[in-house]
């Protein structure tokens, strides 16, 4: 292995918690089948109202009883199972020592966990009677951060929000940070929780009730190391971390998503000497309405046409997981050929309400 | 990132700076009130006090978001935003960047914080407890989700060449974010980065930590043997980080180095800290930036005033300095706990510490706590000439974030002369 492909980033392996079941098995299976994996579960607040969401099958949705557990939310509990997942693959840990093991970890947190906590605020006879063993899980580096402790992950732990960019963010700083020798090996991922709250405060963001599509949970998780340090390891690579890159656009300034995401996917390939005449495989976002069809125009523009490269959109088939959703593109790209690692380039693309971003994974070095 | 790219080892500097705080607003004032010791410290204004038997923070008072925002429409976005939008302006005017050149420019734009738009959270929780309502108010929903923080800034600079991320790593988060700016710049993956913390005061960490029993009824006493606790504050600070050439190049005016910085994770505890993590950030710092303990002529202190950190905090300084540990001042004792802004504004006062010639004092220091061996620089600044400053960051989920920043002394240095 040279010095340059030795100091190629990574993905290893990876695994997901979706609505599509545990684990990258159940994933790909998902996938493959097409499914709709939208259920309808009762709403919590009008009883006997169905809300359609992407829920974890079998995850329970109440508070468990059992102790040091009863104060962990469900995005926190969700994440735990997750990278149990991921960790329990790994035949004899790791590979390196704690201190060199880290996360990089997006989420938007737990809506529901802060409403709770200020409501009892409110709600109790004085202001200060709130549910103390709840306050570390009011804020959004919980879940990365218990992750650690359950798990001893004693290097960097880093949580970041960024809306649906999330699940492409991470693989970048996941990057950085290994390219700084911060870390070793790195679980890079996004997840998300459903909670009926989540739902109405995306309704709010969508401006009416039932405007948001349905909300889902779950998420995704990848192993990322450099190439050298996989082999050493004794870990074989799935794809290539080759870049991301992300753009804002600003409608009230005569911005187009369409036109960004261009931009952004050609500074991609540029920077990556990749053509895009190379790509195999699209796996892009999809959003409902305009927004969609400004990435559609983009990606026809890229490519030539819709039928001239393979496309998947999870999206629909998931629901609407905000930082989740772009991690379920990444283990789509990784899914989409069976448990193989990949073989030709592969595209991720994300459109929301004034951002763009792009991933770009390719075969394994050597 | 791109893996076609070599990794460079770019050097990366502080050209601009902004401040909003309970101590002043803009980077002159912060440093005089620091220079004067001056406390940000007083009684509870921004929500109700009835039920709470102390009340006292530290909070930025008069704030006008209108004053700030030329293209976006304050009112999108939740205070910690407006804080955040209104310390970037300053820092971009500091570092004499035009906005509009800075629209052709690649830029990483980071924003730390502990609550995100809690405050706005807290609306919609009162207003559900009042009304019955379990739908969110939309105007107050939209400002809520966090990355409205890093968003609010690019949107009001109207960037498009740019990555936007918050770092809701709590109370270390500041380091974080300026972390994440010097590793972009040193791969060469940004041009400018655009980088700190904001907070506003909410009722959810009020009552949180006060029931947590962390509050202190009266003040902050950091490393003082009758300290009570920590005060919840508010405030943001932003900084413009660029590759050393890039400065140069443009003829921009340098205020300091950012020489490295150390991640770890204690792995141990959600919210007690614990010192061998502490001891791990402190020496991967040192490691990234090239400098053994020795160098480090000044630290500023996590320094909560809480029983648990102080103590910790030293022993894991003691660990790794030994014998030689410099001048630790906490800027809480002035401050207030300023959460996602913490550690921005304390990585600030470093440049500061460098640029105007002083180390900042801990402030309401009375008896030295045998278990807290420091020098704090007890309640007056002392002038100094330091080389090398380090700031410390330590959040809940033991996510722990060390700076360490160097004078620059080359071409287009801000110049320090001694203290006065």
């Amino acid at each position: 292995m040279t010095t340059t492909t030795a100091a190629r980033p990574v993905i290893t392996d990876w695994s997901a918690l979706s609505p599509w079941g545990e684990g990258a098995d159940a994933f790909r299976a998902g996938l493959a089948s097409g499914e709709e994996a939208i259920a309808t579960v009762d709403s919590e607040f009008a009883p006997g109202t169905p809300v359609r969401a992407g829920i974890v099958p079998g995850f329970s949705m109440e508070y468990p009883g059992t102790r040091g557990l009863r104060s962990l939310d469900r995005l926190t509990r969700l994440t735990l199972r997750l990278s149990e997942l991921l960790l329990t693959g790994q035949e004899g840990g790791l590979g390196c020592g704690p201190e060199d093991t880290g996360m990089v970890f997006a989420t938007s947190g737990s809506h529901r966990t802060g409403l709770e906590f200020t409501g009892r605020s409110y709600r109790e006879r004085l202001p200060f009677h709130v549910d103390v063993a709840r306050f570390p899980s009011t804020a959004v580096n919980c879940a990365a951060s218990r992750s650690a402790i359950v798990h001893g992950l004693k290097g960097p732990n880093t949580t970041l929000t960024a809306g649906p960019a999330g699940g492409l963010l991470v693989l970048g700083q996941a990057v950085r940070l290994l390219r700084q020798g911060r870390a070793q090996v790195l679980l890079a991922g996004a997840a998300e929780e459903y909670t009926e709250d989540r739902v109405l405060l995306e309704d709010a963001l969508h401006r009416g009730e039932g405007a948001a599509p349905p909300v889902a949970e779950g998420g995704a998780l990848f192993v990322v190391e450099l190439a050298g340090g996989a082999a050493a390891r004794g870990r074989t690579p799935l794809a290539t971390l080759l870049g991301t890159r992300f753009r804002a656009y600003h409608a009230r300034s005569g911005g187009e998503a369409g036109k960004a995401l261009h931009r952004c996917v050609t500074d991609l390939l540029d920077d990556a000497r990749t053509g895009a005449d190379e790509i195999t495989l699209v796996v892009r976002s999809d959003p409902d309405g305009p927004l969609g069809e400004q990435e559609d125009s983009a990606l026809d523009g890229l490519f030539g046409g819709p039928d001239a490269v393979r496309q998947l959109a999870p999206g629909h088939r998931l629901g609407h997981a905000g930082s989740a959703a772009s991690a379920f593109q990444v283990a789509a790209a990784l899914a989409a050929n069976g448990p193989r690692p990949l073989r030709a380039p592969a595209l991720i693309t994300f459109v929301a309400d004034g951002r763009v971003g792009a991933a770009l994974l390719g075969a394994p070095p050597g | 990132m791109t893996a076609g790219r070599g990794a460079g080892d770019q050097r990366v500097v502080v050209t601009g700076m902004g401040v909003v705080s309970g101590l002043g607003t803009g980077t002159a004032e912060f440093a005089r009130s620091l220079r004067a010791g001056r406390s940000g410290i007083g009684p509870l204004e921004e929500f109700g006090r009835a039920g709470f038997a102390h009340w006292n923070v530290g909070e930025v008072g008069r704030f006008e978001a209108a004053d700030w925002f030329r293209t976006e429409d304050p009112r999108e976005y939740g205070r910690a935003a407006q804080f955040a939008v209104a310390a970037t302006r300053l820092a971009v005017q500091e570092a004499g960047l035009d906005e509009e050149e800075l629209r052709h420019r690649r830029v990483l734009v980071s924003v730390g914080t502990t609550d995100g738009g809690t405050r706005e959270v807290d609306q919609l929780a009162e207003l559900r407890h009042r009304t019955g309502e379990v739908r969110p108010d939309p105007d107050i929903a939209r400002r809520t989700p966090a990355e409205r923080l890093s968003d609010a800034v690019v949107n009001e600079l109207r960037l498009e060449d740019v990555e936007s991320v918050t770092v809701p790593t709590a109370c270390a988060a500041g380091n974080y974010a300026v972390g994440q700016g010097l590793d972009a710049l040193r791969d060469g993956e940004a041009d400018v980065a655009l980088c700190g913390g904001t907070d506003a005061l909410s009722r959810k960490t009020f009552a949180g930590f006060y029931r947590l029993g962390a509050m202190s009824p009266d003040v902050c006493r950091p490393f003082d043997a009758d300290r009570k606790g920590m005060i919840v504050a508010e405030g943001a600070g932003m900084l413009v980080l660029e590759p050393l050439g890039a400065a140069l190049a443009r003829g921009a005016r340098i205020l300091a180095e950012v020489l490295g910085y150390g991640l770890s994770c204690d792995a141990h505890h959600p919210t007690a800290p614990d010192r061998d993590g502490v001891v791990r950030a402190v020496r991967a710092a040192h490691r990234d930036a090239g400098v053994s303990g020795a160098e480090v002529d000044y630290v500023s202190a996590h320094g909560t005033g809480t029983k648990a950190n102080d103590i910790v905090e030293t022993a894991a300084l003691r660990e790794v300095f030994g014998a030689d540990l410099p001048p630790v001042s906490a800027l809480k004792s002035m401050l207030g706990h300023t959460l996602g802004a913490a550690s921005a504004l304390g990585t600030i006062a470093c440049v500061l510490a460098i640029t105007e010639g002083f180390l900042p004092p801990t402030i309401n220091h009375r008896t030295r706590d045998p278990e807290c061996d420091v020098d704090c620089v007890p309640n007056v600044a002392v002038a100094a000439r330091p080389q090398v400053t380090q700031n410390n960051g330590m959040a809940f989920g033991g996510n722990n974030a060390v700076l360490v920043l160097g004078r620059y002394d080359g071409p287009g240095a801000a110049g320090a002369g001694e203290g006065s």
